[in-house]
């Protein structure tokens, strides 16, 4: 089978995926999209009634050929270098992203695609979740999403009880020794600022609901692997299990079956075939459905519990590309591949443009040397 | 033309509920360094750019 990977340098899920299916004789192509534009070339060539498009690059010669599978795994984007004029940088940014969105959309129309292209950007829209999440028939929390104070305000005092408040994305900011990490937190009306900054960040603000603890969900076509979160064990922990999973005991359990159809009928909704799923269960027993992450990350979830598989059941059901799953790589086991892949990973940050990832944001308005980055050209590779 | 120092700036809400640590202990709640590939296997940033 051949299969393509949308990926970054470093990415130790694809890495792994990639080592077991090439052992089983699949063959894998890794496409990182740091490495364009400075290491890659890309062209589309559109005449008559046709559309040809090539990518070459370090690892990389694609001419347009199908491939079985497109795992769009997470492509970092495009990556400039250091050296250019900085007028220059966004409209070089924006010209080189508007071209490869449109360059994707050429790629392999008949594979089956984790997840499909238009649904991926979909189901990144918090707020689309939560309404799919209630016609698909799951509770979700009372939550209002606003940049409006007086509605803010209004919110806060008529919730009876505490209130959280999360952020569209995740947010780190960095001085070069601290770091200021933003998870759900809860709020109160003394923590707003005022009301004119108030309303330069819309947020999401719901009730703080009781937990008796938590449950990662990861689905995989049919596939459901449940794990449950000790969240609450640990003060650190009882607001969002994020802020500290050194200690975090994970272990296996089953969704009720009203649930479980509700997580496959919202899976529908969104046109994903792939998605991580997070829920709260109250002391009363009731599953509380916050977000689905649709290309989440899961090995995390079989590194801290080993019997909570998921590198093995993710491996088939890409290679069962939505039918029947097989047990092609039923015996395999991520305590046996992530040191490979670990190493893998090294050498693939050498070898290709590194990308730190959005959502670090430096602390002030003076670049931060002191933490890893985007460089736009590895040591020893000549684009 | 007066110069507006940036941290006299209000920040926003987010800035002003995240979570301050020192890197250590950032990485001492995950037990991994952040900046190795591995990372990702002790703390899942879940959100991708698209």
């Amino acid at each position: 089978m051949r299969i393509l990977i949308a990926t970054f340098a470093g990415d130790v899920h694809a890495l792994e995926v990639a080592l077991v299916l090439r052992e089983r004789g699949h063959e894998v192509v890794q496409w990182c999209g740091g490495d364009f534009p400075t290491l890659q070339s890309a062209s589309v060539e559109l005449d008559g009634r046709s559309a040809r498009w090539s990518a070459c690059g370090p690892e990389l010669d694609l001419d347009g050929r199908e491939f079985d599978v497109v795992w769009y795994r997470r492509s970092a984007p495009p990556v400039l270098p250091a050296r250019m004029h900085p007028a220059d940088r966004p409209v070089a940014q924006r010209e080189c992203e508007d071209f490869l969105a449109g360059l994707w959309t050429l790629v392999s129309p008949s594979a089956y695609w984790v997840n499909p292209l238009a649904s991926r950007a979909r189901a990144e829209l918090k707020l689309l979740q939560l309404r799919e999440a209630q016609r698909a028939g799951l509770a979700i929390p009372p939550t209002l999403s606003s940049n409006d104070p007086e509605r803010i305000r209004a919110f806060l005092a008529g919730a009876g009880g505490p209130v959280v408040y999360k952020a569209f994305y995740p947010a780190w900011w960095d001085d070069g020794e601290r770091v200021a990490h933003l998870l759900t937190s809860e709020v109160d009306a003394a923590a707003l600022p005022e009301d004119e900054v108030l309303r330069l960040t819309p947020g999401i603000f719901q009730p703080r609901i009781e937990k008796a603890h938590e449950l990662r969900v990861t689905v995989m076509g049919s596939r459901v692997v449940t794990a449950r979160i000790a969240s609450q064990a640990h003060a650190a922990t009882r607001l969002d299990w994020r802020a500290r999973t050194k200690e975090l005991a994970l272990e296996p359990d089953e969704l009720p079956p009203e649930v479980e159809r509700g997580v496959h009928a919202l899976m529908r909704r969104l046109g994903l075939v792939f998605g991580c799923l997070d829920f709260i269960v109250t002391p009363e027993g009731r599953h509380v459905f916050l977000e689905v992450n649709q290309m989440g990350q899961f090995l995390w979830v079989e590194h801290t519990n080993p019997d909570l598989r998921l590198l093995g059941p993710f491996c088939d059901f890409l290679l069962a590309r939505g039918g029947p799953v097989g047990d092609e790589c039923a015996d395999v086991r991520h305590a046996d591949w992530f040191e490979r892949a670990d190493a893998a990973a090294l050498v693939m940050n050498r070898d290709h443009v590194r990308w730190a990832g959005e959502f670090s944001t430096s602390d002030s308005s003076t670049p931060n040397p002191g933490r890893p980055g985007a460089e736009a050209k590895p040591e020893g590779v000549s684009p | 033309m007066n110069e507006v120092r940036e941290e006299t700036l209000p920040r926003i809400l987010g800035r002003r509920l995240a979570q301050e640590q020192t890197r250590q202990q950032f990485e001492e709640s995950h037990g991994e360094e952040s900046a190795r590939p591995t990372y990702t296997l002790r703390y899942p940033p879940d959100r991708d750019r698209n």
